[in-house]
């Protein structure tokens, strides 16, 4: 067996080629369609059962309602991993008609949350100012989370449109501070959700979600622990644990094919003049796709993920027994 | 006195920071004014950023760079986002906010995600040439590496590589993470009072 | 321009940066200084819509308003300030920015020390002790593991101890880096290691999937967002 010129063949992969062949596997199940169900962790199911918690407690208190606080700390580049987070988030919100605010913690974050928001609202039909609303780019962080222990509008005097929080808006005369929230979410590409854990978590003991990239996600577990953090999603496979439970959770309140539900929601909805919603009250055949596209995305891209790892397991392991052949072959020489 | 005056501010407000809480004259409000400054400075922080970036620019073109047909995309970038947004901002039923949504959206997002993906190419070429099982160590790691890479998208008779994940998450990981974040807390703190008692100075730059 | 239109540039400036993988390139310089001057445009709009009027100009304005004198000295020393930081523009008088930087460095400097040390340290070293009121070093559920061997009463048993010595060896290991022949240092280098090397192990996994996830919602968008409209659209 020629040792040295197997481990060379091995150690000598061009880039090319690795490149190409990273893109045929990844692209394959995502042409195919595939989805992967995955197995639901306890960090994800925690954050779920808050919700359900406070959906019940909303049920049964209807004059003490609680509601849920989603901080966009996550600019475009990591908006694979968290876009389905908030995307399931949101939509798990809405099925249970759990008030929903919202700010943006980065700059870059800013108009891509609102936009998901009122996209998300829009398949629930529901009213900006009453049932969600989104009150822009939450800077200086520090006030931001002070603020909202004794009332956010101090802070966000104006929301995302400019408008006065204090007289225009039903929802923010009823939750505007940590004591009217049931769970306070970041989601992040950044270490943002520590900052919400020590301020939100560690002054005002507030109950702190986070949906963090997988990079970061390592570094919270053991604030999981400790109780600090209620649970967390971590990376796509969160994202496509939540997006599991909440489509579960939809076919079962929903009842019906959402393109039939999406497509029949605003039929005979005739928009008034002063129209409090942020969105066209229709659905054309390209946002109908979106929004059922959407609904799978995290799932989708698992299918690809898991050939991706198989392939760089490959790899590193084909390069492990060519430098292991090349090490024999110099040890004999 | 370039450098003597900062540093007892410093001082000064780093003891109001932290005795904040604890004193009866500085309360929450005071928090929020001091903190519409920070608001102030950061906005003339970003002023100061677009200067230099259009500063750099107008270098290359004075100086007819080979690149320097890229800087005026540059510019054409800085005038279109900026002059959509002001302008949509004023009106917001306008066309201009929708060219300015439109330009976030289509063109300012899949920039910046696509700028970050290629980073899956860089780790998967890394990984084939640098990561060698050299020492017991290192076939630790990627070993653990493994696991859990496989853990993640387990279905099926892959399962048991998902428990093993769950573990590892739970005990080591949290232990190895609990570890670092206590240090980081300490170092913060240690930090933070050698900052605020002048020992710490590099946050005022070099310089006279 | 419809939305088909749009995405499809999108799909031009992705392909556009994908192109660096063969080889750095016109196409790619381009979308990378477009970049550049949207983002930077982005950012001026939003520091301008979003931080600077509704937090320094509106505030400002009502103090004047309403002829609160205190409030409005406070907001014009506070745009002054932040004027100030402008002067590093120049090399004569770059030195008055740090003011500035002076006052919000140590402000937060001051003001993160309790939360951090309560955060990251007290509550990590008392969940290190006990979980929901229970020791970590729980000789029942050891006991149980021996009266009913099984995995899960296996992980219950040893979850806590495990914690509890990873978090003490790699505290000493971090602390201790130095050479030393104190035996509780050097006996416990080697156990710190293992639990290290699993524990970035894992990170690194994590990591990688993330990085995949980048590239995979990319193509995502192209074959799942972009395609079907096409279909739709011309088809």
């Amino acid at each position: 067996m020629n040792l040295k010129k197997i481990s060379e063949f091995l150690l000598n992969f061009k880039k090319k080629y690795i490149y190409l062949v990273m893109f045929v596997l990844i692209s394959t199940p995502l042409v195919l369609k595939r989805t992967q169900k995955t197995y639901e962790t306890k960090e994800v199911k925690s954050i779920y059962q808050k919700i359900e918690e406070i959906y019940q407690h909303n049920q049964d208190n209807p004059e003490d309602k609680l509601a849920i606080f989603i901080s966009v700390d996550f600019a475009p580049s990591t908006k694979a991993e968290c876009d389905p987070m908030m995307n399931a988030m949101l939509r798990h919100a809405f099925l249970r008609d759990i008030p929903v605010l919202g700010w943006a913690g980065v700059p870059q974050g800013i108009d891509y949350g609102l936009e998901r928001f009122n996209t998300i609202a829009k398949e629930y039909n529901k009213k900006y100012g009453e049932d969600y609303i989104y009150l822009g780019y939450a800077y200086p962080f520090l006030q931001a989370a002070l603020s909202l222990g004794t009332d956010v509008r101090i802070f966000s005097s104006t929301d995302y449109y400019g408008k006065d929080t204090y007289d225009n808006y039903p929802i923010m005369e009823k939750f505007n501070n940590y004591n009217k929230l049931g769970l306070f979410t970041s989601i992040t590409g950044t270490s943002l959700a520590e900052g919400w854990i020590q301020y939100a978590n560690g002054l005002f003991n507030q109950e702190v979600a986070a949906g963090v990239t997988a990079v970061n996600a390592s570094r919270l577990y053991p604030f999981l622990q400790s109780g600090q953090l209620v649970g967390m999603m971590g990376g796509l496979k969160g994202a496509a644990e939540y997006e599991q439970m909440v489509e579960r959770l939809e076919k079962k309140e929903i009842k019906k094919d959402i393109k039939n539900y999406l497509s029949g929601l605003y039929k005979n909805y005739e928009a008034p003049e002063d129209n409090p919603r942020k969105y066209d009250t229709s659905y054309t055949k390209t946002e109908l796709l979106k929004s059922i596209n959407s609904r799978k995305m995290a799932r989708q891209g698992m299918a690809a993920q898991k050939i991706a790892h198989f392939y760089v397991i490959a790899l590193i392991i084909i390069a492990n027994i060519g430098y292991l052949l090349k090490k024999r072959y110099e040890s004999r020489r | 006195m370039k450098r003597k005056y900062p540093m007892i501010l410093t001082f000064i407000f780093g003891m109001i920071g932290l005795f904040l809480k604890a004193s009866p004259i500085l309360n929450e409000k005071f928090v929020d004014y001091l903190l519409l400054w920070t608001a102030a400075i950061s906005s003339f922080a970003v002023i100061y950023s677009t200067f230099n970036v259009v500063k750099h620019h107008i270098l290359k073109i004075r100086k007819k760079h080979r690149d320097m047909m890229y800087s005026y995309v540059t510019f054409v970038g800085i005038l279109l986002m900026g002059v959509t947004g002001f302008v949509g901002h004023y009106f917001p039923q306008s066309n201009w906010k929708l060219l300015y949504d439109n330009l976030y959206q289509f063109v300012r997002t899949p920039l910046d995600a696509t700028m970050f993906s290629l980073l899956a190419f860089y780790i998967s070429s890394a990984a084939y040439r640098a990561f060698r099982a050299r020492e017991w160590q290192a076939t630790m790691l990627l070993i653990a590496g493994f696991i859990v890479m496989l853990g993640r998208v387990a279905t099926g008779p892959l399962m048991i590589f998902a428990d093993i994940t769950n573990w590892i998450m739970l005990v080591p990981t949290t232990a190895v993470m609990r570890a670092i974040m206590i240090g980081v807390g300490l170092g913060i703190t240690s930090t933070s009072i050698k900052i605020i008692l002048g020992i710490e100075t590099s946050y005022l730059g070099g310089g006279k | 321009m419809g939305l088909l239109a749009w995405t499809t540039i999108g799909v031009i400036l992705t392909l556009a940066i994908f192109s660096f993988l063969i080889k750095d390139n016109p196409l790619y310089k381009f979308a990378e200084h477009l970049f550049v001057g949207v983002s930077v445009g982005y950012l001026l709009v939003v520091t301008y819509t979003q931080l600077f009027i509704p937090r320094v100009y509106q505030p400002t304005k009502n103090a004047f308003n309403s002829g609160d004198i205190f409030m409005s000295i406070w907001m014009i020393v506070g745009i002054i300030i932040g004027i100030m930081f402008l002067t590093r523009l120049t090399e004569k008088h770059n030195w008055l920015s740090r003011y500035p930087i002076s006052i919000t460095v140590g402000f937060y400097s001051g003001f993160a020390i309790m939360p951090s040390l309560y955060t990251r340290v007290l509550r990590q070293l008392g969940a290190t002790v006990s979980e929901d009121g229970v020791s970590m070093i729980n000789l029942q559920k050891i006991g149980l593991f021996f009266k009913n061997p099984s995995w899960s009463t296996l992980y219950e048993a040893t979850y806590g101890p495990l914690i509890v010595i990873g978090v003490l060896t790699v505290l000493i290991y971090f602390f201790f880096s130095f050479k030393n022949t104190n035996p509780v240092i050097k006996y416990t280098r080697k156990p710190a290691m293992v639990y290290m090397m699993v524990g970035f192990g894992a990170a690194f996994g994590y990591t990688f999937m993330a990085r995949i996830s980048l590239y995979v919602d990319r193509m995502n968008f192209i074959i799942n967002e972009w395609w079907p409209l096409v279909r739709v659209k011309l088809f």
